[in-house]
């Protein structure tokens, strides 16, 4: 499910957001190494990756919890890197909502209004306006304890983004709630930031999520900026196999190089068969020598399978070994000769009811949906 | 426009969660300050004055205690005393901190605050109302006599058995809540499992139970043990002449006596056996339920 | 209580048995009664002297015979007695409120600071509650007696403020730990200054643990009797002071008044805490 990035929003709160080779050393720990990334104002963007990427790190320097031992971050002119937290003009939602228990909702939005010195008018009329953006208007009096976790991390947002910053900061907002709630929430984040025209950094470790939500998307390994890029092209163009693993499903199959330079070739399979493949490997510029080793992948749902005899040219063999039935699509492992298993994935419909556990297959694929990528660094 | 990089001010942290050493001593300094000047300064001054003359230091204060047997004995009475306090304390905690844990919500709350009235109750209150008790005319006396059961009044009070009645009543408490803090940290299936697997109730105690509660019985004993050693107002109030205590001792060589020295060089034994305990009590220990700071 | 986890015959066997007589009667009804004898002697001394008070006999006499409040009309109009009463408030409210700043700041700098030698400032702030009070008494009297801070008000803040600051120090951290740090992270994302924060968002979320360590060491500075001792003087005497003096050479009834004032004054003052602390809990 992916929520379309609209037109943009009726807001223009937004401001860019550029973060200049930053890193965070913790002793001999590299937390965050040299990354660099620019937000455009109003645009969405998630820090995606494992635990231990240093998204989280990251999030926390530009909120000014963590000081950055290197590097520079801006926001719109404002040089924000030494700035104290409470001065940054920031908004912030954690990941436990963090909502003051002592006090009301209204209280608790109201909280930054009074901070920065409003008028009780104008107070009490922008938090109103800030529940009514969160659908939650009669929850005023009530106490956070009361709501349900849902409940609590729209007050949270509303907290945020009630003195009307240029940037709002996510800490993996949505990590406790059920998968429904998560869903429903996750469209009205997208909603309220795109009529309001924020500028969005949100850190998740789970793909979908940043997949369905963002205008772009950061994966992070190691500390590390793996790859930047619109949803799309992360998840039809990986630059490395981290995030062609990372993002959405991905089979990974080792053969070694066969056939003549150039643009296209072959890749055998030890007692497989070979595919055609075009192209360099992603992420290295050397022409592959010949029975030169390889890792290729393939997306489940772009394998194709035909019976014993029928696949053509370049196909893999090897037998049906499961045949799941999920709902609209069916996937198959399948394991090959060289006693890998490789998932397929195919819509429920005839063509996959006729395909048995047991049966000998041939897998084939487009030569433009493989991805090339160096062999797997031995050890 | 780019504005200028700004200096990190002096109150801040490179990490936001703790704040910076000298905004830290600031908080801490008052609470320092204090406990310099009216604890290590005056007990420094005054174990100072335990060895220290004009003409250099000396040990003729500790050495008096050593070599004369009425200070010895004193020492040896206090000790004394409190392993008998202590022993007597747990015999009389360890079944109600069982007990304690057996019964529902309502009556729990009810012997909760049995064990803490007396905690609450300043130690003159408590004093005189022992003497009240004891004293050759009092409660106790009195009602044996109208009763019939003895004709001559006994003689409880400014005894050894007075003191130690007391003191025990006042150390019962530090020896009923750690036991019952261990307790309630057993799980009442243990107990249920091992009369399950053939043994009698009194077996499956001695052998499950109060080997699991040896912590607390531990950390309990050893804090009245230490509070026994330092009594001063009860055994002054409801003892006698002939049960001077260490503390009583101390009282009586600055009050009547005026020997500062002396005074002070009794303080220090008393006080290292007091740290003594302490540093045994810490090592031995293992699991600290004490306090932790972050 | 009969165990059915056993199998019948065992049962059988065993409902004859002496043993059983013991253990599922006899046994109980045993124990039950040494719990009820130790609980009964240990309220019994806080008790006991509220019919004492009440007695008209100018000796003691158990049970009283006569009724009379005339101890309690000694006690209010005796200007010793309310000196002492009146001395030993001041000293105790006021140490409340020293103890209980000077507690909790530090507090903040042991659960939340950065410190170097936390860990001896950690042993230091506890050390009074370890060491003997006699020797504690004793010591402080030998330095303030020279310069002149022995009966007076600003001798007893400082010698009680030092002696009731580990309780404060004691529940504050407790309650601290407990505090979520996001918290105050918030706080700061919301513009909030660090003593803003502090004053707004934590203050207000470890308020039980400050008002338990407040009224430990109000009851530690009012009951406190042997630093009072040795450092009261005619201007200034406390009450502890006072009811030592009379025990010793006074016996009469008033102090049984007395005594029940102070016992249900003190009953009052912590039953109230416990209870005000039970129902924020929920």
């Amino acid at each position: 499910m992916k929520i379309t990035a609209g037109r943009s929003g009726t807001g223009s709160l937004g401001r860019q957001v550029e973060i200049i080779r930053i890193s965070k050393f913790y002793g001999n720990m590299r937390a965050v190494d040299a990354v660099s990334l620019d937000v455009a104002p109003g645009e969405f963007l998630s820090l995606l990756g494992p635990s231990g990427s240093g998204k989280t790190t990251l999030l926390m320097m530009v909120a000014g919890f963590e000081t950055a031992s290197q590097g520079m971050i801006s926001v719109g002119t404002r040089d924000l890197t030494y700035v104290a937290p409470n001065e940054r003009g920031i908004g912030m939602v954690f990941q436990k909502y963090a909502l003051f228990p002592h006090m009301t909702v209204a209280q608790n939005i109201a909280f930054p209004l009074k901070m920065r010195k409003f008028s009780s008018d104008d107070i009490g009329r922008k938090v109103q306006e800030a529940l009514a953006l969160v659908r939650l208007e009669e929850y005023g009096e009530r106490m956070p304890s009361q709501l349900s976790g849902g409940q609590q991390q729209r007050i949270a947002v509303a907290r945020a983004i009630v003195f009307e910053p240029p940037v709002l900061l996510m800490d993996e907002p949505l990590g406790a709630l059920d998968k429904k709630l998560r869903e429903q929430l996750q469209i009205e984040i997208k909603q309220l930031q795109q009529r309001l025209g924020i500028t969005v950094l949100y850190v998740t470790h789970d793909q979908e999520e940043a997949l369905t939500m963002s205008d772009r998307v950061a994966v992070m390994n190691d500390g590390r900026l793996e790859q930047i890029g619109t949803p799309v092209e992360l998840y039809e163009r990986p630059g490395s196999a981290f995030v062609a693993d990372f993002i959405g499903k991905m089979n990974f199959i080792d053969g070694e190089w066969v056939g003549s330079g150039g643009a296209a070739g072959i890749v055998r399979v030890k007692d497989c068969g070979s595919l055609a493949v075009h192209g360099n490997p992603r992420g290295s510029d050397t022409v592959l020598a010949a029975r030169q080793p390889v890792r290729i992948a393939i997306r489940p749902e772009q394998l194709r399978i035909a019976k014993q005899g029928q696949g053509g040219e370049h196909v893999l063999n090897g037998v049906i070994q499961n045949a799941i039935f999920v709902g609209s699509y069916r996937v198959f492992l399948v394991r090959l000769g060289d006693e890998s298993v490789v998932h397929v994935q195919l819509p429920s419909g005839q063509a996959s009811q006729n395909l048995a556990e047991g049966e000998n297959v041939e897998l084939s694929c487009e030569p433009d949906a493989i991805h090339l990528f160096p062999a797997r660094a031995a050890g | 426009m780019r504005i200028p990089k700004r200096r990190m001010r002096l109150f801040d942290a490179t990490s936001v969660r703790q704040y910076s050493p000298s905004f830290s001593l600031a908080l801490t300094a008052p609470l320092i300050l204090l406990l310099i000047f009216s604890f290590l300064y005056p007990v420094g001054r005054l174990l100072w004055m335990s060895v220290a003359t004009p003409d250099g230091f000396t040990a003729e204060h500790y050495l008096r205690v050593w070599n004369q047997p009425l200070y010895l004995n004193i020492l040896w009475r206090t000790i004394q005393l409190a392993f008998v306090v202590t022993v007597a304390s747990f015999l009389l905690a360890y079944p109600v901190a069982y007990a304690m844990t057996l019964v529902k919500n309502r009556w729990a709350a009810v012997m909760t605050a049995c064990v803490l009235i007396p905690l609450w109750t300043s130690v003159l209150v408590r004093s005189y109302s022992w003497i009240v008790l004891l004293q050759r005319n009092g409660v106790i006396n009195n009602l044996l006599r109208d009763s019939g059961v003895i004709t001559d009044p006994l003689h409880m009070l400014y005894t050894e058995g007075s003191v130690m009645i007391a003191m025990t009543h006042s150390l019962l408490p530090f020896m009923i809540l750690p036991i019952y803090s261990a307790l309630n940290t057993i799980p009442l299936e243990l107990a249920k499992a091992a009369r399950n697997l053939g043994a009698g109730p009194i077996q499956a105690f001695f052998r499950v139970t109060l080997p699991l509660s040896l912590p607390g019985v531990y950390a309990g004993s050893l804090m009245t043990f230490i509070l026994a050693l330092g009594f001063y107002i009860t055994p002054a109030l409801v003892g006698g002449p002939q049960t001077l205590m260490m503390a009583t001792l101390i009282g009586q060589q600055t009050t009547e006596l005026l020997n500062w020295p002396f005074a002070a060089a009794l303080s220090g034994v008393l006080l290292a056996a007091t740290l003594l305990l302490v540093a045994i009590f810490r090592k031995t220990l293992s699991l600290n339920k004490g306090v932790q700071f972050g | 209580m009969a165990d059915t986890s056993l199998p019948s015959r065992t049962m059988q066997l065993r409902r004859r048995s002496k043993a059983y007589f013991v253990e599922s009667t006899l046994g109980p009804l045993i124990f039950a009664s040494v719990v009820g004898l130790v609980l009964f002697f240990l309220v019994l001394p806080t008790l006991i002297v509220i019919p004492m008070s009440v007695g008209t006999a100018s000796y003691i006499q158990f049970p009283p015979r006569g009724l009379t409040l005339k101890w309690y009309l000694d006690y209010f109009t005796d200007p010793d007695w309310m000196a002492a009463t009146w001395f030993s408030l001041k000293i105790a409210f006021a140490t409340t409120i020293t103890s209980t700043i000077i507690g909790t700041l530090g507090s903040i700098a042991l659960v939340r600071g950065k410190l170097p030698g936390k860990g001896f400032i950690q042993a230091l702030t506890l050390s009074p509650m370890v060491v003997p009070h006699i020797v504690i008494a004793v010591a402080i009297y030998l330095v303030f007696a020279p310069v002149g801070l022995t009966g007076n008000f600003t001798g007893f803040l400082i010698a009680h403020t030092m002696l009731s600051v580990p309780y404060v120090i004691i529940t504050v951290t407790a309650v601290l730990q407990r505090f979520d740090v996001t918290l105050e992270l918030a706080a700061l994302n919301c513009g909030a200054s660090r003593p803003q924060a502090f004053w707004f968002i934590v203050l207000p979320n470890i308020m039980p643990g400050v008002a338990a360590g407040a009224v430990f060491a109000f009851l530690a500075s009012f009951d406190e009797a042997t630093v009072a001792f040795f450092i009261s003087g005619i201007n200034g005497k406390t009450i502890t002071r006072k009811m030592f003096e009379d025990i010793d050479f006074n016996l009469t009834p008033i102090i049984a008044a007395v005594s029940t004032v102070l016992v249900i004054f003190t009953l009052v003052l912590m039953g109230g805490a416990q209870f005000l602390q039970s129902r924020k809990r929920n």
